[in-house]
């Protein structure tokens, strides 16, 4: 076999941009992304200082989550172990950025598909080596086959002490390095002072790890060293994918509600279970579709989730499970309407599964976002779960405002138990120890940029006020209204509580 | 898996296929024809290779030319950066005349004929009134060697301007006081010890280069210093980093000197074969015995202040590791290659000290164009003869060498705009060329109010490739070619060795091996992007302008010997030169079955052969020393150049061989 990588040596590396420049020349890179690029740091203080220069890229890894995530196997291995893309199969759902776990690709504006390294491919092809290669002056990078023990840099690394970018993410990642400072490949180590960067603007995109440098450069916050150069990264999932978790939330709560209601012998109730919960669960399902679609840089090209479907991605085995979920809807529909009780009742099995499919298969695919650690915790598929609870438990006190609901207070206590159980998991999440990744989330989800929507958003408007009011209803049998306003706060809170979730994800820096 | 290669194999050159990275992973096969050409992003001219799309004509990128003797095939950022040039958008393609005010941004085009019709006028009328002085061609990168030096002689102006004395003079007189040659060259590769007073990890002359060749020896262990009040790429990867106090820098060094004298690690072998000591001791101390055995306390004395601690409390570098400095540059004698540019040279005033005192070093270990060691300019530069000859001037333009200032190194360009504004003189053609004085010089506003004024600067020609804030104050802005677009030749002293680089216009070698005709009458703007011209062909034809009918005595200097009357081409001009005075470079090109400017235009570069190490070993012929003296103790000194007896330093520019000796320690005679 053939394994290609590279040694890139920061021991010769002079931090000179050579390499960034000809990839760029190479493969006609936009302004404002890049294939790779040096990344500087430094350390220590006058006049015990020094920079570091690292270069950053895609590590072809062998074990690639951005392969397994891409829905459409717009990322593919070569034979000769190259992590290569096709810009005819991208999406643009920049699943592969999050689930990347060094920030190598980028969304070139040009073609508005996901790009990175790719070793040069083409020019391998014609025996050439990559271009960032043989423009070094230092002749600091190095590229050749790994699984060739004579080749030049298969015998530096099993000699030398070399390391990889993010070993714990179990990537098996193929470019390593020799002599680069620790500090310097590992992004939660530095941070971008409050004096910015030497020779470089620091722009919003520019992730830096919420700590600032004040006198000390060496931080009691676990920041060794100061960034001093880097290249911005857009966060990529944002509104629309905090809003796609709340509508196929409603839409799965609203089907579990109403098999619960089919299950406690109210399957004859003609609106509150046979018709509308099929109509309203289609309506946010299809609000689901097309949050997803208009997120994609691609919208045109989102039937190859079907026509190229790669069965490892969870965006793929998200869409059939929601189509499926629709499916599912539909025959309730059809059930409904022809009041077909015994229909209703078969259906309500399948209609449960759906849901919990519906609901906690993100819980999945964020799994696959190996780049975001915040996200692969285990508790993300109860607490999908729960808030589909509360979601269907809210939007069934909501409609209680206009139609008959039966079961008494039942929906009431959907709702109630479903925000107990989404603030224990919550809690549950916010005490236990993480990585040091998860721990920089959750500090810029609680403590940094959307503290506000995660306190006052997710845990008062979307928690604490929807409890009081329910257990106030609950226990005064104050009628329709208490709840409703109840289920209202709780679907908005939900929505602050997932943006907040989803943006502080992708808040780490990566590179 | 086959072996990878870096370039494409020389013999397939002109018909190379890769496959497009754009339409990848379908493979769309794209054929290139590769031409070669020489950077003009700094003045390393580190070589570059042009790949011609031939479906579309036109350059896809730019990489590395492994025929290039210095750069060897590498470059940096700047390299392929040139495919942004030529495309720039921006980019100034036809000529243009002023319209409105001056400055006023009001422009027309204009054809080239016009503009060399009206430009040669304005010449030709101030040459034939006596009024030589008014012409000026002011330069910043040149980029080049000798071409445009030579069209001044030739037109009998002593016209050259240059940027020098806000950059490299300093550590020119430096370096020229100990041995002749006004810059060093430093042999990187071989050394064990290497000192920087400069950032030449990302910056400076010969950035690539150098750069290639320190981090080489570094990995064989070489110990690098790097003095620079920055904590720069070079003191980042310095084994030493040494912040000394901008302007201590030759405290430092004079430091560093004594302890290396103090512990006997200096190369007295060497000092006393080769310094003026005896010259020294006269001078300075005729207290002691006359003898050799006297220098080493003579300069302990004089250095008696420079201790460790006391550079330590002037320079803030700490004494201990002065100290392990100095051991290390005294246990690898003759493997110290030094190197100050600018920096600390430039930055400071009295700032040749630096490179007076780093050069000293070198003397003291006798690292003297050793291997290893730092050499002379001269001794590396290889620079052939411009073909064709040129008169000797005779004038002198005090608006660049007032005469109030005789030690001038350098043109006091610095001067030009308060002269022309307190009326010392006036100018009647101005060329400005990649130098854009309003922006880079300290004191634009200056600068913009003698170019606004045409009681001052009668006529302003900017030859740019682009526009500029000097370019805006202009009457023609006329563009001339990047580094794809012209031709020049360019050779440095990068390394220890000799190389000759070419700069061509490669859309016209590219038209050329099409097949198209490109006679001696073909311009390379005819080629080039828009009408982008290159200057060789311009001074050409506009002295052609200046003096029509050869009446003035101009036009016989740029004739074509080979087609009388008719202006001599870029080809035959570089033919001749190549196949006349680049040593080796016509056997090599026979070898290859080329001409030697068919050689050239095919590699872009040439490495002259010969040994570069301590060429003052070599024995010195009589008629070389002919017109030297030789004084009661031994050192030598050389006369003026021919024709001149007695001549301010000044006049140095005119030729940097002039050897003379300092009345301290100075080299005795380094024969180039």
């Amino acid at each position: 076999m053939t394994r290609m990588g590279f040694l890139l040596d920061s021991d010769s590396c002079i931090g000179c941009h050579a390499c960034t420049v000809a990839c760029k020349s190479e493969h006609d890179v936009p302004l404002g992304v890049n294939r790779t690029w040096v990344k500087y740091i430094e350390t220590g203080s006058f006049p015990n200082v020094s920079r570091h220069f690292s270069v950053m890229r895609c590590n072809q890894c062998d074990d690639a989550p951005c392969m397994k995530i891409c829905p459409t196997s717009a990322l593919y291995r070569t034979d000769n172990g190259v992590v290569d893309f096709d810009d005819a199969d991208c999406i643009g759902c920049k699943s592969c950025m999050n689930a990347c776990p060094y920030d190598a690709l980028f969304i070139n504006p040009a073609t508005q598909t996901a790009n990175k390294c790719n070793l040069c491919n083409h020019r391998l092809e014609v025996d050439l080596e990559p271009s960032c290669v043989i423009v070094c002056p230092t002749e600091a990078i190095k590229v050749g086959d790994l699984d060739d023990p004579l080749s030049e840099i298969s015998r530096i690394i099993a000699r030398d002490d070399v390391a990889v970018r993010a070993p714990e993410q179990n990537t098996k990642p193929k470019v390593y390095y020799r002599g680069a400072s620790q500090a310097s490949l590992d992004p939660t180590r530095t941070a971008i002072a409050n004096d910015g960067m030497i020779w470089a603007d620091t722009t919003p995109d520019h992730p830096s790890i919420p700590v600032t440098l004040s006198k000390k450069p060496i931080d009691m916050d676990g920041v060794v060293a100061r960034t001093a150069y880097t290249t911005s990264h857009k966060m990529t999932w944002k509104s629309k994918v905090s809003g796609y978790l709340v509508t196929k939330a409603i839409a799965s709560g609203i089907m579990a509600v109403a098999a619960l209601l089919v299950l406690l012998g109210h399957a004859g109730s003609q609106a509150a279970v046979r018709v509308v919960p099929p109509m309203a669960a289609g309506v946010f399902l299809a609000i689901t579709g097309l949050l997803l679609i208009t997120d994609l840089k691609q919208p045109g090209r989102f039937h190859y989730l079907l026509t190229k479907g790669n069965w490892e991605s969870w965006l793929v085995k998200g869409a059939y499970i929601l189509m499926a979920f629709a499916a599912v809807c539909g025959l309730w529909l059809i059930g409904g309407l022809a009041e077909s009780t015994t229909l209703l009742q078969v259906l309500a099995v399948p209609a449960v599964l759906g849901a919990l499919g519906t609901a906690g298969y993100t819980a999945f695919l964020f799994g696959q976002c190996e780049g975001r650690d915040l996200w692969q915790t285990p508790i993300l598929l109860p607490t999908l779960l729960a808030q589909a609870v509360a979601a269907g438990g809210a939007a069934y006190c909501i409609a209680d405002l206009v139609m008959d609901i039966p079961g008494g207070d039942a929906i009431r206590w959907v709702l109630l138990g479903g925000i107990l159980a989404v603030a224990s998991l919550i809690a549950i999440e916010l005490t236990s120890k993480g990585s040091r990744h998860v721990e920089l989330a959750l500090h810029e989800m609680t403590h940094g940029a959307y503290a506000a929507r995660f306190w006052w958003g997710g845990a008062l408007v979307g928690l604490a006020v929807p409890a009081v009011l329910t257990i106030v209803a609950l226990v005064t049998d104050s009628g329709a209204w208490l709840p409703a306003v109840a289920g209202v706060a709780a679907l908005a809170g939900l929505f602050a509580y997932e943006d907040a979730f989803v943006r502080a994800g992708q808040s780490v820096p990566l590179s | 898996m086959s072996e990878l290669q870096k370039y494409p194999p020389f013999d397939r050159w002109h018909d190379w296929t890769e496959l497009d990275a754009k339409s990848w992973p379908t493979k769309v096969e794209k054929n290139y024809a590769l031409v070669p050409t020489t950077c003009f992003n700094c003045e390393a001219a580190c070589g570059l290779i042009a790949y011609f799309d031939k479906d579309t004509d036109e350059i896809v990128k730019f990489e590395g030319n492994p025929e290039h003797p210095a750069s060897r095939g590498r470059n940096c950022a700047k390299g392929p950066a040139t495919l942004n040039q030529v495309y720039d958008p921006e980019r100034v393609l036809y000529p243009m005349r002023r319209v409105g005010a001056r400055g006023s941004g009001q422009w027309e085009r204009i054809s080239w004929d016009t503009a060399l019709e009206e430009i040669g006028a304005r010449i030709r009328t101030a040459l034939q009134e006596e009024r030589r002085n008014e012409v000026m061609y002011h330069v910043g990168r040149p980029g080049e060697d000798g071409y445009a030096e030579r069209v001044l002689q030739c037109w009998g102006v002593d016209g050259h301007n240059s940027h020098t004395n806000i950059c490299s003079s300093n550590a020119r007189i430096g370096y020229q006081s100990w041995m002749g040659h006004d810059r060093p060259s430093s042999d990187f590769a071989n050394a064990e010890v290497i000192f920087l007073i400069s950032a030449h990890l990302e910056a400076g002359h010969y950035f690539n280069p150098h750069a290639q060749r320190i981090i080489e020896a570094q990995a064989k262990g070489a110990t690098i210093i790097c003095v620079d009040p920055r904590l720069s790429n070079t003191g980042s990867k310095a084994d030493h980093w040494l912040p000394a106090w901008p302007g201590t820098e030759p405290f430092l060094l004079l430091a560093i000197a004594r302890l290396l004298i103090e512990s006997d690690t200096w190369n007295a072998t060497f000092v006393e074969r080769w310094v003026n000591w005896e010259t020294y001791l006269a001078e300075t101390r005729p207290d002691l015995p006359q003898e050799f055995a006297s220098v080493r306390q003579a300069m302990l004395d004089e250095y008696e202040k420079y201790t460790p601690e006391e550079a330590e409390r002037v320079c803030g570098v700490p004494a201990s590791q002065l100290r392990e400095i100095a051991e290390i540059i005294g246990q690898h004698p003759t493997k110290f290659a030094s190197h100050n540019w600018r920096a600390a040279g430039a930055g400071n005033l009295g700032g040749w000290q630096v490179a007076r005192c780093l050069f000293f070093l070198n003397v003291l270990t006798g690292s003297v164009a050793t291997k290893g060691g730092t050499s002379g300019n001269g001794w590396n530069k290889f620079k052939p003869e411009h073909p064709g000859g040129h008169p000797t001037g005779t004038d002198w333009n005090e608006m660049s060498w007032p005469k109030e200032y005789p030690l001038a190194y350098h043109e006091m360009s610095i001067l030009l705009p308060h002269f022309l504004n307190e009326g010392r003189g006036k100018l009647d053609t101005y060329f400005s060329r990649v130098y854009n004085p309003i922006w880079t010089n300290p004191d634009g506003f200056t600068w913009l109010e003698a170019l606004k004024d045409e009681a001052k600067v009668a006529c302003h020609v900017a030859l740019t490739p682009t526009w500029s804030e000097t370019a805006w104050f202009a009457d023609y802005v006329l563009p001339m070619g990047v580094a794809a677009e012209r031709h020049d030749t360019a050779s440095f002293e990068t390394h220890a060795g000799r190389w000759i680089g070419f700069r061509q216009s490669v859309f016209r070698r590219y038209a050329e091996l099409q097949g198209k005709d490109v006679g001696p009458d073909a311009r390379s703007h005819e080629y080039n992007p828009g009408e982008v011209w290159e200057e060789n062909e311009f001074w050409i034809d506009l002295s052609w302008k200046i003096d029509p009918d050869g009446s003035m005595g101009i036009r016989k200097w740029f004739e074509s010997k080979e087609r009388p009357g008719q202006p001599v081409s870029v080809d035959e001009y570089y033919g001749t030169m190549f196949a006349e005075s680049v040593p080796g470079l016509v056997e090599d090109a026979a070898a290859a079955e080329q001409t030697p400017l068919e050689f050239m235009r095919d590699r872009g570069a040439y490495a002259v052969a010969g040994d570069t190490y301590e060429p003052y070993e070599r024995a010195v012929s009589a008629e070389a020393i002919a017109d030297c003296t030789k004084d009661a103790l031994g050192s030598i000194a050389s006369l003026a150049p021919s024709g001149r007896s007695t001549v301010p330093l000044s006049l140095w520019r005119r030729s940097s061989s002039r050897r003379w000796v300092m009345a301290r320690l100075g080299l005795r005679l380094l024969v180039r």
